[in-house]
């Protein structure tokens, strides 16, 4: 027994810095050392050894060693299970100290030590702007952020483009349009050093400003005009488009425009726009088809409300908490379902309804809300309203007796078709328009008379039919939330614990005082104290304008995404945005244009693209491709035949026989061309049914608008070459700019051709280039080919040039 | 200040520094740029293919494994009998409510070939081939409605955003032929219901996207030159953007100009390639004969046209197999028009040595109950869609014909052996492609994102030959 006196320490507390630490820096450091923790466990330091390794297991259960993961581990007889791995098991000596180390509490001294916080979850603050970087080149300060970095690499910069293509440029990415010849003269004709901010200021208030900007916001608002799935029928929604257009249009600030498109309902008296802006949220997908669980397609609605939501206010994929604690990124499954919370309380969209062959069907039951029409149109469907009236009386008056004659007489009446006969026998005020209809071609076909008023009574009901108030979709709370639970594993119907709506504990507060509920989460979104919605906003913004962002993965700020660029630069335009410009939209990108940066040429050179070939540092303006819509509106403004009405239901424009047709669902499968100038309005009116999208924007990246989509890509395809050169849309755009190149183009040949081109590109061609649109319009002449057919030549050439694709 | 001071240096611009980039925008384009414009880069496989072509067969709306393939003696015991209450308490189906009755096959089931396997008597020339098949009598899904279903078979989940398996193949290998797209995809009847998202490259590049061969019109959507341009005049156009496309390429040295130089020349070459495809005239008569009459057989006899030219992944959709009432008629019917073309596939795929390279998977989104849906009598007696247990095959490159791999129960209600999910059919049939499913990725929304996901996806080896 004296023998004890020489280990004392086995008597009283195992010595942790002494005893215990020494063994896990011999044999556990290689792999849970400070460099790395493989299976997620580590024993370095204090904060890591009190984490659960990715088997969930945890590493050290104080006080029960038959708890404890090391234990169990170190003691196992299982090779494949034993640590340290691939190597002789510990000596019991040290098993036991281990052993004992843990019955007695397992202390380990704090060393203070943490993980970093990630870069996104910390507050920005305004950093100091390098102004002597970019001396005599700078305009702003996002040019001396820009001139540090390339400085840096040894790197300069592209001279300033030429004025007229900048104006394009400038006109492209502000309204997407193109400016005119006479646009271009008159920026070339100032001199004033106020010129481009002129035009900066002129774009910027245009109306046309809102329907650029939309396409990017209703891409990530997943706004669509079908239900999508096998069903796939049309829904109305598009007064939410026209709100996004509006609200951008007058600026609306961002903070407000997120607090109305989020909790607008809940905002006290919500006025109609307010309501019609929570439409945001009822663009998800519903599922029609039938057989579906009403309750499942509900979950996945609010699932996606989820995503979308911290997608596009915290550039955080959210997705993997909806069935695991987030492997990466500090999010687990619980607060997934707090975020789920909020949206738990609107009522259910769809129900099983009806019996066909054995089988229910599906309906939409979802909330809608009316839109008025305007009173001018109110007027008009009243005046309408009346002539219907009158129209009703006149046809009664000469059909009803030719009715009352047939009944009395049996053979006739035997002669007529049950569906005749019923309406022949209802009594003069119950018949309806459609009942006259009947009668009138089965027994009046050669009574002119009774046909011409009926012809007039269709034509003032379609009329009233046409001024019925618009619907759109919206959100409402009901008056009891749903009680919300963990859907383990994803699974709706695995109900895990239960949970009340909540915030990620990693992020800002939520503000205190503010309600439980969507607007309360709107205005924790667009809190001063989120670190994430400044930076997120302001990077999708700058990706619009130079084709990628500060940060590249501009759907993702967490741990998994990339790091920025230029982190100060994101963190000053971020403060800027929304602490000196109120959230103001325009006054961001007001600042990006008027830099040099943005008035780069876009020539490639040699050095500067051996350092940074993929020019992530900006020492040339990319000169990317133009989305889908604005390629067709650009043309279309080319050409002269571009309508600029305003707002209102979707557009049909031409697209190929076959491109809608029959499906599994039971959606439309007539395509309903739009005629007039319904047919060549921008491209933001363009009907999108999510299972066959518009052919030519689906062809240049846009997407089907089935989830939200933060940033398409950019594809060069043949498909692309194939669409530019034969879909008849394009071609008969070509065929007008043609008639224009021929009629307005002044002057002789050479000078209808300059003029061409800078209608097309805003600049002026080069001796080289001029020959090439001389030589195509003699070889059509020389051919045996009209002049008009010529001109047609030399348009379709300038409609498919790369440089008229791109800015 | 003019740009034409600037040297043009397309060389410097790596390729690697563009594939590095975020995978979209300058990814994409460098894709393209650097090797086939029309199925996007030759990239290597990760070890040697069996396969170099795949072949989907998809039968909409989900044929009945019970009156095809997987022969249940012990379910026609119980026929009209009401099912077993496990069989319904705590499930959920699309339309059978109440209690439901069994339903055993109206069809006469015979053994095929060496490996024996029972087929219907609806299928007697699949019958005949059924030695270079692989049945797979186990498969599982999540998802019992159609448009979810079709696209978790497809692209991984049961909702839109993703790539369709197409898109990742050719993601992964690009397309060895210059002058037709890499995916090409026909649809024989109505539409599916997952829309054109069945094919659709989801966040990848659209590069990579299924390209629909259409039946009405232009067999690719705007192929054809306007009435009023002939191929001449085309041409005139076409050299005249190409010159003025090179004038710029010259002053600027934007590699992306190039690229669409080069789309430019490959929808040219497209503009005589596919029509030479579709034309079939020249096809002997007794090649047309073999594979018989009708739309699904044209798009069958298509399917081996494209991948004899190299045509990376072909999908075909055949649309009217949701019998959930008159089974007796409409499934004949559906096999009429589909079992002779299908087995002229895999026989005219042989004699020309192509199906040892090429993989031909016949599959639905889900299959149907062991229960009777609707009126009872013979004519109109159906089933409801089935989740839980269902059948597919496989045949050519890589696979092992004549085999059997997992069955369902006695009644084909569960999976009684070897389970294998959606994403195990992926892994497999990346493997046969050359490709791990582990590796071919895409960085998107911050993951590496793969069509089998997150779970472990195992290897289908005992269907490997």
């Amino acid at each position: 027994m004296w023998s004890l006196c020489g280990t004392v320490a086995a008597f009283g507390a195992v010595d942790f810095s002494k005893e215990v630490f020494p063994i896990f820096q011999e044999h556990c450091f290689k792999c849970h050392g400070e460099k790395s923790q493989k299976g997620g466990v580590g024993l370095a330091t204090y904060y890591h050894s009190r984490q659960l390794g990715d088997s969930g297991e945890a590493l050290l259960a104080p006080g029960t060693p038959e708890k404890s993961g090391l234990i169990h581990r170190i003691e196992a007889e299982d090779p494949n299970e034993r640590m340290p791995k691939d190597s002789a098991a510990l000596s019991e000596d040290k098993i036991d100290v281990l052993r004992r180390w843990v019955a007695e509490g397992a202390q380990w001294p704090d060393d203070g030590w943490r993980p970093k916080r990630h870069w996104a979850y910390e507050f920005p603050s305004k950093p100091v702007v390098p102004s002597k970087s970019g001396k005599g080149w700078a305009r702003n300060e996002i040019d001396h952020f820009i001139a540090r970095k390339l400085e840096g690499l040894g790197l300069g910069n592209n001279p300033e483009l030429e004025k007229a293509s900048l104006l394009r440029r400038l006109s492209l990415d502000l309204i997407g349009l193109p400016p005119s010849v006479e646009e271009v003269d008159a920026f070339l004709a100032d001199d004033s050093p106020q010129a481009y901010e002129l035009q900066v200021d002129r774009l910027l208030a245009s109306p046309h400003f809102g329907e650029k900007w939309a396409r990017q916001w209703l891409d990530l608002a997943r706004y669509a005009d079908s239900e999508g799935y096998q069903r796939d029928e049309m829904r109305e929604i598009w007064p939410y488009r026209d709100w996004v257009i509006g609200a951008i249009n007058r600026d609306l600030p961002f903070d407000q425009f997120t607090i109305e498109q989020i909790a607008g309902d809940l905002l006290p008296e919500p006025s109609a726009d307010q309501l019609i802006a929570t439409g945001f949220n009822r663009n998800p997908t519903v599922n029609l088809e039938a057989g579906t669980d009403p309750k499942e397609d509900f979950y996945k609605q609010v699932v996606d409300r989820v995503n979308t939501t911290s997608t596009v206010w915290l550039g955080t994929t959210m997705a993997c908490a909806q069935c695991h604690n987030h492997k990466y990124d500090p999010f687990s499954i619980k607060e997934y379902y707090q975020l789920f919370a909020f949206f738990n309380a609107t009522p259910i969209e769809t129900k099983q309804s009806g019996m066909q062959m054995g089988m229910s069907g599906m309906v939409y039951i979802g909330e809608d809300l009316t839109v008025p029409r305007s009173e001018r149109e109110k007027k008009e469907r009243a005046l309408a309203t009346e002539q219907l009236t009158n129209a009703m009386v006149e046809l009664r008056a000469h059909v009803d007796p030719f009715c009352d004659e047939i009944v009395a007489d049996p053979e006739r009446m035997k002669s007529m078709s049950a569906t005749v006969q019923k309406q022949l026998k209802l009594k003069s005020g119950k018949r309806k328009l459609a009942g006259y209809g009947v009668v009138i071609n089965a027994a009046l076909k050669k009574d002119k008379r009774a046909k011409s008023l009926l012809g007039e009574a269709n034509r003032i009901q379609k009329k009233v039919t046409d001024l019925a108030d618009y619907r759109t979709r919206v959100m409402k709370d009901m008056a009891k939330p749903r009680e919300t639970f963990i859907a383990k594993r994803g699974d709706f119907l695995s109900k895990g614990t239960q949970v009340s709506p909540g915030v990620p504990a990693i992020l800002h507060a939520f503000p205190e005082g503010a309600p439980s509920n969507r607007l309360g989460l709107a205005k924790w979104l667009v809190s001063p104290e989120n670190p994430l919605v400044g930076r997120v906003t302001v990077n999708r913004i700058w990706a619009e304008i130079f084709g990628s962002g500060l940060v590249p993965t501009m759907e993702e700020f967490g741990k998994q995404g990339e790091d920025p660029s230029h982190p100060d630069l994101l963190d000053w335009l971020s403060v800027s945005f929304v602490e000196t410009d109120g959230w103001s939209r325009k006054k961001l990108i007001r600042r990006i244009v008027m830099s040099a940066t943005y008035r780069q040429s876009v020539g490639v050179r040699s050095m500067a693209a051996s350092v940074d070939p993929a020019n992530q540092y900006l020492w040339r303006h990319p000169g990317h491709r133009l989305s889908a819509e604005t390629i067709r509106d650009n043309a279309l403004a080319v050409s002269g035949l571009l309508s600029k009405k305003f707002g209102g239901p979707p557009a049909y424009p031409f697209q190929p026989k076959g491109v809608w047709r029959k499906s599994a669902g039971a959606g439309p499968t007539v395509y309903p061309v739009s005629k007039g100038e319904d047919a060549r309005r921008r491209g933001v009116y363009t009907v999108w049914r999510r299972s066959t999208h518009y052919p030519s924007f689906a062809n240049f990246d846009a997407p089907d608008r089935g989830a939200c989509v933060i940033q398409r890509s950019r594809s060069n395809t043949p498909l692309q070459a194939l669409t530019l050169m034969n879909d008849p849309e394009f071609f008969s755009m070509a065929g007008a700019f043609g008639r224009r190149i021929r009629f307005e183009g002044e002057g002789k040949l050479p000078d209808k051709l300059r003029w061409a081109f800078r209608t097309v590109l805003a600049r002026e061609p080069s001796e080289e280039d001029l020959k090439i649109l001389d030589g195509i319009y003699r070889q059509e002449i020389k051919a045996g080919g009209t002049a008009p057919d010529a001109f047609v030549n030399v348009a379709t050439v300038l409609l498919n040039l790369h440089e008229t694709i791109s800015r | 200040m003019s740009d034409s001071s600037l040297i043009p240096v397309q060389d410097a611009l790596s390729r690697r520094a563009f594939l590095s980039g975020s995978g979209l925008g300058l990814g994409a384009m460098a894709l393209n740029m650097m090797a086939n414009p029309a199925g996007a880069t030759a990239a290597r496989p990760h070890f040697a293919p069996k396969a170099k072509s795949i072949i989907v067969i998809h039968m909409v709306g989900a044929p009945s494994q019970l009156d095809l393939f997987d022969y249940k003696p012990e379910l026609q015991k119980f026929d009209r009998k009401l099912a077993p209450k496990e069989f319904i308490e705590g499930k959920r189906f699309a339309f059978l409510r109440g209690h439901p009755k069994l339903m055993g096959t109206p069809y006469e089931f015979r053994k095929h070939g060496q490996g024996g396997a029972y087929l219907s008597e609806l299928l007697p020339n699949i019958g005949s081939v059924s030695d270079e098949i692989c049945y797979v009598k186990s498969l599982h899904t999540t998802e019992f409605n159609h448009g979810p279903a079709q696209m978790l078979f497809h692209c991984g989940v049961n909702r839109r955003g993703n790539p369709s398996m197409g898109s990742w193949v050719n993601y992964g290998l690009g397309s060895p032929n210059q002058n037709l797209p890499g995916y090409v995809v026909f649809v024989s009847g109505s539409l599916a219901g997952g829309g054109n998202s069945l094919w659709g490259n989801g966040f990848l590049p659209s590069v990579y996207q299924g390209v629909e061969f259409r039946s009405e019109g232009d067999p690719v959507l705007y192929l054809s030159n306007p009435s009023s341009v002939d191929p001449k005049r085309r041409r005139r156009i076409l050299n005249a953007v190409q010159s003025l496309n090179s004038n710029r390429f010259d002053q600027l040295g934007d590699p992306e100009i190039q690229t669409r130089m080069s789309q430019y020349e490959m929808a040219f070459r497209m503009q005589t390639s596919v029509p030479e495809l579709m034309d079939v005239s020249k096809e002997p008569k007794a090649i047309r004969d073999l594979y018989g009459e009708g739309q699904f057989a044209g798009h069958c006899l298509y399917a081996r046209r494209l991948v004899e030219r190299g045509v990376r992944v072909v999908e075909l959709f055949n649309q009217g197999w949701d019998t959930h009432g008159s089974i007796a008629t409409r499934l004949n019917k559906q096999c009429q028009n589909v079992d002779q073309p299908i087995a002229a596939l895999i026989k005219d795929l042989k004699q020309r040595g192509l199906l040892d390279e090429t993989l031909v998977v016949w599959a639905s989104e889900f299959g149907r109950t062991p229960m009777l849906q609707g009126d009872e009598s013979p004519e109109k007696a159906g089933r409801d869609h089935h989740k839980e247990a269902y059948t597919i095959w496989m045949a050519g490159g890589g696979i092992k014909g004549g085999t059997t791999v997992g069955a369902s129960d006695e009644l084909g209600y569960n999976v009684a052996e070897n389970p294998i999910e959606i994403r195990d059919v992926h892994a497999t049939l990346f493997h046969l492609m050359g490709l791990d499913h582990e590796q071919v990725s895409f960085r998107y929304q911050g993951l590496d994102q793969r069509l089998t996901g997150v779970e472990h996806a195992r290897l289908m080896t005992e269907a490997m030959a």
